[in-house]
């Protein structure tokens, strides 16, 4: 799900650190070797998806996505559309209380696995928006799977799934 | 701190075009996965899934080691109040890339033991995503599996008296 989108060029994506190669054993031969570039392709895909969702600009987020993209939010299915429309009044609302607010995502214990031209994503992700005129932050915890396919070159997300985690108070209000 | 992780996929790129035996394969393991959890056959569920298996459940990260806990201990649970469990699976979608597949689905399940009078009916809706890795012999083993409940709506006045 889309809650916490980070601002253009402000999240701090340590996704792309180390990379472990190894086999799977028992299974298919080695001839579609996923690579170091494609791993950090995959990680800014996720990082670029959530740049245009806080952009509220459907077009923008629209160009991460694949067509028939779908996403089960907290236990709700919805297209591209509908999370758009479904997420724009959160953000609208919060920039209302503060137009200076930032908001910060990092992705913790990713796995990220390349079969080709598709792929899979899973990360713990951490989100904080800061609303310095209010003094306030909220954070967030909630895990993500994404799974992409690889048009024209490029990775964009065909489907994904979030959903809070439980052991965190949501979007905790901290002084 | 943070380790991305990488799986390398394995087989030749003229080798990817899904047939309808590779889906109805995935399809056959995700049904048999839903058996053995209903059944409480830890054994069978882990021949189903992958030795770095992992999964997301209800926002929890669960190790494979916890999840057959997880298993025996929802077994046990219909054991003692003799419930009926059914799991109905429905919107079953599946994608097939080289050697990996994803299916997305919704699962109903209930577990009813309104005839033993021992326990309310449990009844939820999940919405459900697998990832799945194809071995030699054309089987199919779960790599992921994220599960999501599906939130009830408020009760109404009705349901309220």
């Amino acid at each position: 799900m889309i809650r916490n989108p980070g601002p253009g060029g402000a999240i701090p994506l340590a996704a792309s650190a180390a990379m472990l190669f190894f086999s799977t054993a028992g299974e298919a031969a080695p001839t579609c070797m996923a690579s170091p570039a494609d791993a950090s392709a995959i990680t800014e895909a996720v990082r670029a998806m959530y740049d245009a969702a806080m952009s509220l600009d459907p077009v923008r987020w629209r160009t991460q996505l694949t067509p028939d993209f779908h996403i089960f939010d907290e236990g709700v299915r919805r297209t591209g559309n509908e999370l758009i429309d479904a997420f724009r009044p959160l953000v609208q609302h919060l920039r209302s209380q503060d137009n200076t607010m930032t908001w910060r995502f990092s992705f913790d214990d990713p796995r990220i696995e390349v079969d080709c031209g598709t792929a899979l994503a899973t990360f713990t992700t951490r989100s904080v928006v800061n609303l310095p005129k209010l003094g306030q932050h909220k954070d967030a915890t909630y895990l993500d799977s994404f799974w992409l396919r690889k048009e024209d070159g490029r990775w964009r997300i065909a489907f994904q799934q979030t959903t809070w985690a439980p052991q965190e108070p949501s979007l905790s209000e901290k002084k | 701190m943070l380790s991305a992780v990488i799986l390398a996929a394995t087989i030749p790129a003229a080798a990817c075009t899904a047939s309808p035996a590779d889906t109805k394969a995935v399809s056959d393991t995700v049904h048999a996965f839903y058996e053995a959890e209903r059944t409480g056959d830890s054994a069978g569920w882990s021949a189903l899934t992958t030795p770095d298996f992992h999964m997301f459940h209800e926002g929890e990260n669960l190790p494979p080691g916890d999840f057959v806990k997880f298993i025996d201990h929802a077994h046990a649970i219909q054991q003692q109040y003799q419930a009926v469990w059914t799991m109905d699976v429905t919107n079953f979608q599946v994608s097939i890339g080289c050697t990996t597949a994803l299916t997305t689905l919704t699962l109903h399940n209930v577990e009813d033991a309104s005839v033993a009078k021992t326990h309310p009916v449990y009844d939820e809706t999940f919405l459900e995503s697998f990832w799945l890795r194809k071995v030699p012999g054309a089987s199919w083993r779960i790599a992921f599996w994220n599960a999501s409940k599906v939130a009830k709506p408020a009760p109404n006045a009705e349901d309220r008296k």
